[in-house]
């Protein structure tokens, strides 16, 4: 099993001890290179360690989760967010269909996510998340998009363009 | 209770925003005449520059706690205003240095 490297942002250091105990006992394969405890010691180890997963906290002082990645110009990792329930950032992450975990996070959900980035390599999706994302939270006002992943990816449409919403459930067995 | 919104703005915007280790808030309460003075100072990073960090970080969140909360001292005092002053703390550079809350609570008899 080949290795997979991680850095923790974190503001709260029970919350990067509790995470890093969890991925040390139930994920051995998962390196942790770095913890950051602000936005601006993140942005420095991602560009300096270009991890494969960065887990990261949304609210922090000075920079929260968002603002950090509008500052990164390279996103090529997977995403995977941390946060205490906050309606705010838990309906845009919806919205952008990004991973997230509610602390104090649960350990099978925590495998799952884990397990979503590692057998997951679609093209540029995160990244196009996170645009989505940063669309929704920081255009003031402006229109919302929701992502809707299909079997051609993920498609995004304007939350003002939807009249009707409609879901057909077809199980193969 | 009546000043816990004063203490917790001081921490969450004055001091977490801060990058130096030096963080420092002091909470004072004394009598004076017919009121309780509750003197809150922090050594944070300041108002001006807690709005511009909630700016960046909370662009489409209105935020009402402080009005809310004047308000409320106001109403217990039985005065329209001057329950609450918040004074800007410089340092001697004059670049800001924390922020110095004042809260007077007018005491009432209990009556027997």
């Amino acid at each position: 099993m080949t290795n997979i490297t991680a850095i923790l942002i974190d503001d709260e250091s029970s919350s990067r001890n509790s995470l890093r105990q969890k991925l040390q006992t139930y994920c051995p394969y998962i390196q942790i290179i770095a913890e950051c405890e602000n936005g601006e010691e993140g942005i420095k180890a991602i560009q300096s360690n270009s991890p494969d997963i960065v887990f990261l906290d949304v609210e922090m002082p000075r920079m929260n989760g968002f603002v950090m990645l509008q500052h990164l110009e390279q996103r090529s990792f997977e995403l995977i967010f941390t946060t205490a329930y906050d309606h705010y950032a838990i309906r845009a992450l919806r919205e952008s269909a990004l991973d997230y975990l509610v602390k104090p996070i649960e350990i099978k959900l925590l495998l799952e996510a884990v397990e979503r980035v590692r057998t997951k390599k679609e093209n540029n999706t995160p990244n196009q998340r996170i645009e989505i994302l940063l669309h929704n939270l920081l255009d003031n006002r402006s229109s919302h998009r929701i992502a809707i992943p299909s079997l051609e990816g993920l498609q995004f449409i304007e939350l003002s363009d939807i009249i009707l919403w409609k879901q057909k459930v077809i199980i193969v067995s | 209770m009546v000043v816990q919104p004063y203490i917790e703005n001081a921490i969450h915007h004055g001091l977490l925003n801060k990058i130096s280790p030096d963080k420092k808030l002091t909470i004072d309460v004394k009598f004076t005449g017919n009121d309780i003075k509750y003197t809150i100072t922090d050594n944070g990073v300041g108002r001006e520059k807690a709005a511009a960090y909630k700016k960046i970080n909370k662009p489409t969140q209105e935020s009402f706690g402080m009005q809310i909360t004047n308000d409320r001292i106001n109403l217990f005092n039985g005065k329209k205003d001057h329950s609450v002053k918040i004074t800007d703390l410089y340092n001697k550079e004059h670049l800001p240095e924390g922020t110095l809350v004042e809260v007077w609570l007018t005491t009432q008899p209990i009556s027997t």
